[in-house]
């Protein structure tokens, strides 16, 4: 990896063409993707808040039959709203935020490939998340489930507007993440640095390549299924309504086709992180680097095949239930292989036992038995029993506790330092994990055995006759547990933000090229852009010769012959240098378009059909401007 | 000391590793098998970690990373190879037993779903009642599940697997009792407000008692037994119930309400949430919205006389 | 390896590069979305009309084929003058028809949206009568979206040509506007086979 000496006056030059303007304008129009990903990352933890709150009333109401803490509506709102948060506003989001800070720094470039993109993904996504929560203030909301089943959430069972708070809503919130895919994939497979070979680059980028993928192929059949439920509700349509030839099973299928594919969407990206972060505290590349890339493609194919193992239960012939079956069976294949690569990494160096490592050891004991019960579920027999019952929601919070928010945990200690440039508190973070860790088994553990015991899920109450006391008594006090841990997490945070020691560039002795750049990164990441020889980039001897003739390009870069971002693409399987773009500094479009969208939104929302037409058309004229219009090159 | 408990309404759901039909207990055993199996594979994967965590002090590094890989090539790939075939062979043979339909010309029963209860029809004998289902034990039965508005599920879990109740479709569901007694059904799917209230209690029972129940529902409503119940009739059609439940030869009722020809034989009210007694049956006649809140049945505003009177033909209903 | 951008002097980008910048890939990764979205609308639809006996269901009639050849035909034909300065921008040539025929293309794609909506009313089309009429909506709806928002690109890569010239920006974006014109065609071509001909066989 190598770096030419840089004359110091470029550091100025540079850090003015990346500067974000001060003043509330430039926060407006600030395109940066650490900035904006760092919206993303608070946005996100702040939904994760807000799910987690609701998921505590819920298990307060559990604690004891016969409760009357909530009443059945209240009750039916919070699950859906806990389950709709936590899947559409934290866990995917959380993935592409931690990709979209991180990718860049550690793929060896400056920005994401379409700035104005990254900042319209965050207004959309913020406006949806807003328009979905202001369901509260009118007392709409939201009450069919997180999967939305239709008929009972058709115009004719759900008459108010609660379940257009929801379509609309998480259609916003979609695009978003769309929007967040394309510029993902596009930045990995063209803006690495050059040198980095696609062999070269880092599991995370793997991950982060197939979950983009992924969401653009799974997405969209869910926007269409929203809009079509909406135009059933708005415009008395009949695509879900058996009455006049619809089919409510349509609806299962167009979810589940994305729903399924949303779950590993979730969770690649935390395989990802822990991929990054085995090697770097068991002291050793990791062991079969390849494999674990294979497998990753493996998961986002086979994602695709598995959605009717949701429908187990609807009376689809045996036959077909045994194909999916059989699909859902596979899966497991490619995740034992990252599961044993990492152990056998782990074996392989000297472990170093850090907070980072707690959490990604957690993540697999919690995983794994997530995993487990997961092919349990995948058998049809079994499944006929566990479905819609507690057994299920055991099953999935292990996995997406165990796949995304252990992993997210272990990145915030990992990484932290690098945004803030201060090291979190160890012992409080040791507390903190050994808190979550147990508080999340005693949690969910028992709820296997609710299940089993034939509790259904989704019941606001239950009756004492019926045994299932101890087991969601036990659940509630373990959730009191697994809260006092987040809370320190979050109070760790929050303290060593301004209070901790300082980390300097590289405090865990990294791997990859995020911790070449200073902490916190600049805005332009780096002077110089680094070239790259190995997998390894930091661990491996520097500087050694560039193999790119520098004198055009990376001249060029550090020192631009005007004020303007430039960037080097690169080519998409050897990283050869090919060009310099120059990527745009501030705009206000994306934030005028997010707000015309939203008019649109609620212009629908209300039935005001001009104030929506109008909406429209500000869009329409604003995508014009923003096609037209680039400061930079005026 | 307290008194004795009162007698509950409904039955305590079974568990479903605790089998009273041979759908259920075929499942059963492929539960155990799983939980065992799967549970020594965590173990194992924990052990492994454990052991790669350990011996990380004094150790030299690695000449060459050979073990790593032969471990990932077999407890990444070997072990999950051998394991999921044999999880899956052994789980189609339960499926396929356990799905298949029960042969033509035994007891039919059709159920259809309601927001929030259950419509209970037997063809052959022309009778329809609502929240419990009787059947024969030791004898496979066929439930013909549809429903009348949303998606629900039927499951009782000791007995067997639970199938969706699906507006415009007819699923059918095969099961069979092998003990007599009281089992709780569940509604599994939700299905809006008080789908946590929307039980019903499966009634295995010999197969003479079984005819027996079966041929008293086919009787016509019993007739009031006094002037009060006679006055509580009238009271039913004047207060609006009977545009809502059938009584035969006394109301036509609407399809969406129980039908109440036999009210009184049943042991719970309201989908398995209470227990029919007087003071139950009153209070949700007054106030059902109270009770379980989001039903589609309105309050009433009955006199106590009145109230009296309506009881007492409800409770003649058998 | 060269350099371009920011002060717009006409420098002249090899074909291979313009073709794979940036714009390009950002279109590629749109149009996969857009497909999985047509393909979602064509699962939906033979799904729901393998619940049917007779397709169009009573009273809708068979649709009748001759507007929409028409139509389909002004569609066809319109990615002739596209794909013409699509390949000009390619090669870095900016000649002076390049505004001329990207008219041509914005006239045959508004006839086209003119002569299918002249259909739709012939055809007696109503999506909230059946589920045969709202899968209609559906499928043309979603085409008919994309073509305007395509035509609007065309129209603007139009005013900026005729402006400007041909810049690496307006090269980027002719390509960009071009291939999504692509997708309006071809994606018409397997709608209207969906709701014109696939009722005369199944
Ligand atoms: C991050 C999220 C995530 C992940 C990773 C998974 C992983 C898996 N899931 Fe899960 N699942 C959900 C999230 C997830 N799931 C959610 C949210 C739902 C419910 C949605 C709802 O209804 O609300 C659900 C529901 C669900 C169902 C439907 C249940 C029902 O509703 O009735 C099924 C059925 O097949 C299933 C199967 C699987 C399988 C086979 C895996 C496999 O990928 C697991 C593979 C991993 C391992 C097996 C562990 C590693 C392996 C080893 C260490 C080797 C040794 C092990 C063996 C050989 C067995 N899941
Ligand atoms: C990633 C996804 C995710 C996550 C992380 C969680 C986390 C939790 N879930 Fe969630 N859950 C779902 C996804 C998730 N869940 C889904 C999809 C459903 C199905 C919904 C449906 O049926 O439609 C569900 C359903 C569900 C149910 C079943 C409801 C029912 O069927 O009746 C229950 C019940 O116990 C539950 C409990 C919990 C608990 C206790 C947590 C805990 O882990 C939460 C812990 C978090 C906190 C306690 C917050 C801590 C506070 C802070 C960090 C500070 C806050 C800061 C600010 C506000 C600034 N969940
Ligand atoms: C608007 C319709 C409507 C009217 C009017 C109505 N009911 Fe109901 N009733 C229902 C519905 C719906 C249920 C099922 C409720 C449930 O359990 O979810 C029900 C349930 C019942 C039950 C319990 C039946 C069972 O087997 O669980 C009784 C008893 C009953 N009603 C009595 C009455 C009486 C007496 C009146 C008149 C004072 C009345 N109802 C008026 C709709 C109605
Ligand atoms: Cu019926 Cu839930
Ligand atoms: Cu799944």
């Amino acid at each position: 990896m190598t770096t030419l000496q840089d004359p110091p006056a470029t550091e100025d030059r540079l850090a003015a063409t990346w500067a974000t303007q001060p003043g509330a304008a430039g926060w407006f129009t600030a395109l940066n993707h650490k900035q904006v990903a760092q919206r993303f990352l608070v946005t996100a933890f702040v939904f994760f808040g807000l799910g987690g709150i609701q998921s505590v009333l819920m298990r307060w109401q559990l604690g004891s039959a016969e409760s009357t803490f909530l009443d059945a509506q209240t009750y039916n709102e919070l699950f859906t709203m806990h389950g709709t948060t936590m899947m559409f506003l934290f866990a995917v989001p959380v993935g592409e935020a931690f990709a979209m800070y991180f990718l860049p720094l550690m793929l060896g470039t400056r920005d994401l490939p379409f700035p104005r993109l990254t900042a319209f993904g965050w207004y959309i996504y913020v406006l949806g998340g807003i328009f979905l929560y202001s369901s509260f203030l009118f007392g709409q909301v939201p009450d069919g489930g997180w999967f939305a089943y239709t008929p009972l959430t058709g115009p004719e069972y759900s008459p108010s507007s609660s379940i257009d708070f929801w379509l609309l809503g998480v259609t916003f919130v979609e695009i978003a993440t769309i929007a967040g895919a394309i510029e993902l994939v596009v930045l990995i497979l063209r803006y690495r640095a050059p040198g980095m070979k696609i062999s070269q680059m880092p599991l995370l980028a793997w991950n982060v390549l197939v979950t983009g993928i992924a969401v653009i192929f799974a997405f969209p059949p869910l926007v269409v299924a929203s809009v079509l439920l909406e135009l059933d509700r708005k415009v008395g349509t009949h695509f879900y309504d058996p009455a006049a030839g619809g089919e409510s099973l349509l609806w299962q299928h167009l979810f589940w086709f994305f729903g399924h594919p949303e779950v590993y969407i979730i969770l690649l990206p935390g395989l990802g992180i822990v991929s990054t972060i085995v090697p770097v505290f068991a002291r050793s590349r990791i062991v079969g680097y390849s494999l674990i890339a294979v497998s990753t493609v493996a998961i986002g194919i086979l994602s695709f095949g598995v959605w009717v193992h949701h429908m187990f239960t609807t009376g689809i012939p045996q036959l077909g239930l045994a194909f999916f079956s059989v699909a859902s069976l596979f899966i497991p294949i490619p995740s034992a292989i990252q599961i044993s690569a990492w152990i056998a990494t782990i074996w392989q160096g000297r472990a170093v036992w850090k907070t980072p490592m707690m959490y990604v050891v957690g993540f697999i004991v919690i995983f794994v038995l997530g995993g487990v019960t997961g092919v349990m579920v995948a058998s049809v027999p079994f499944d006929t029993q566990a479905h819609d019952s507690y057994f299920v929601v055991a099953h999935f919070h292990y996995v997406l506790i165990g796949g995304i928010l252990f992993p997210v945990l272990a990145a915030v200690h990992f990484w932290m330092p690098k945004i803030t440039g201060r090291l979190l508190d160890e012992r409080l973070g040791t507390i903190g994990f050994w808190l979550t860790f147990i508080g999340f088994n005693v949690t969910f553990f028992p709820l296997h055995i609710t299940g089993l015991q034939g509790m259904p899920r989704r019941l606001y109450t239950y009756a004492e006759s019926t045994g299932w006391e101890l087991t969601q008594a036990i659940a509630t006090w373990g959730t009191v547990v697994l809260t006092l841990g987040l809370l320190m997490t979050l109070g760790n945070v929050v303290h060593s933000a301004r209070y901790g020691e300082r980390a300097g560039d590289d405090p865990w002795g990294g791997e990859t090229l995020d911790w070449y750049a200073t902490s916190p990164p600049p805005a332009y990441n780096f002077r110089g852009i680094p070239e790259v020889a190995s997998r390894s980039p930091l661990w491996d001897t520097r500087p050694f010769r560039p193999r790119y003739d520098p004198a055009t390009w990376q001249d060029e870069l550090r020192e631009p012959r005007a004020p303007v971002r430039q960037v080097v693409l690169t080519s998409v399987l050897d990283a050869a240098p090919e060009e310099l773009v120059t990527l745009p500094q501030k705009s206000w479009w994306p934030l005028v378009m997010a707000v015309a969208l939203t008019v649109a939104l609620i212009g629908t929302m209300i039935d005001v059909y001009p104030l929506a037409l109008t909406g429209v058309l500000a869009a329409v004229v604003t995508g014009v401007a923003w096609i037209w219009d680039r400061q930079d090159q005026r | 000391m307290p008194a004795e408990p009162a007698p509950v309404a409904a039955p305590a759901p079974g568990s479903v590793l605790d089998p009273v039909g041979p759908e259920a207990a075929q499942i059963a055993g492929l539960t155990w098998f799983m939980i065992v199996l799967g549970g020594l594979l965590w173990l194992a994967t924990v052990v492994f970690l454990v052991l790669a965590l350990r011996h990380r002090a004094h150790r030299e590094p690695r000449a060459n990373d050979r073990g790593a890989k032969a471990f990932i090539a077999v407890w990444g790939v070997v072990v999950p190879v051998v394991v999921l075939p044999i999880v899956f062979v052994y789980s189609l043979v339960v499926g396929v037993q356990t799905s298949r339909p029960a042969p033509p010309g035994e007891l039919t029963v059709e159920v259809v779903g309601h927001q929030f209860w259950w419509e209970v029809r037997y063809p052959e004998a022309g009778v329809v009642t609502a929240n419990e289902i009787h059947v024969p034990v030791d004898r496979p039965v066929r439930l013909e599940l549809t429903s009348a508005d949303v998606i629900h599920s039927l499951w009782i879990p000791p007995v067997a697997g639970k199938l969706d109740l699906f507006p415009g479709h007819t699923n059918v569901l095969s099961l069979q009792v092998d003990e007599a007694g009281r089992y709780l059904g569940e509604c599994a799917e939700f299905c809006g407000i008080q789908h946590a209230r929307m039980q019903f209690v499966l009634v295995a029972q010999e197969e003479e008692e079984f005819s027996e129940h079966l041929r008293a529902l086919q009787a016509g409503p019993a007739e009031p037994g006094s002037d009060l119940a006679e006055a509580g009739r009238e009271v039913f059609l004047a207060a609006g119930c009977g545009q809502c439940h059938r009584i035969e030869d006394v109301s036509e009722g609407a399809d969406f309400a129980p039908d109440l020809t036999h009210l009184a034989t049943r042991d719970t009210i309201a989908a398995g949430m209470l227990e029919n007694t007087r003071g139950n049956l009153a209070g949700w006649i007054l106030d059902p919205q109270g009770l379980k809140s989001g039903v589609r049945m309105p309050p009433s505003n009955l006199s106590g006389e009145d109230l009296q009177a309506l009881l007492a033909y409800l409770e003649g209903l058998r | 390896m060269r350099t371009s951008g920011h002060t717009g002097e006409a420098a002249p980008r090899p074909a291979p590069h313009i073709a794979r910048g940036t714009g390009w890939w950002g279109m590629l990764l749109l149009q996969l979305v857009l497909v999985s979205m047509l393909a979602a609308l064509l699962f939906s639809y033979f799904y729901l009309r393998d619940g049917f006996d007779t397709w169009p269901p009573a009273p809708a009639p068979a649709p009748a084929l001759g507007l929409t050849a028409v139509a389909t035909g002004l569609l066809v034909l319109s990615a002739v003058p596209v794909a013409a300065v699509h390949l000009a921008a390619r090669a870095g040539r900016s000649d002076g028809r390049g505004p001329a025929a990207l008219a041509a293309a914005l006239a045959l794609g508004a006839a086209f949206l003119a002569v299918q909506f002249a259909d739709y009313s012939a055809n007696d089309i109503d999506p909230q009568r059946d589920v045969y009429g709202s899968l209609f909506l559906a499928l043309a709806g979603f085409h008919h979206v994309n073509a305007v928002l395509a035509l609007l690109g065309l129209g603007v890569v139009l005013l900026r040509v005729r402006s400007g010239g041909m810049r690496p920006r307006e090269q980027e974006m002719v390509v960009t506007a071009a291939h999504y014109w692509y997708f309006v065609v071809w994606s018409w071509i397997v709608v209207a086979a969906t709701l014109y001909l696939a009722p005369r066989f199944w």
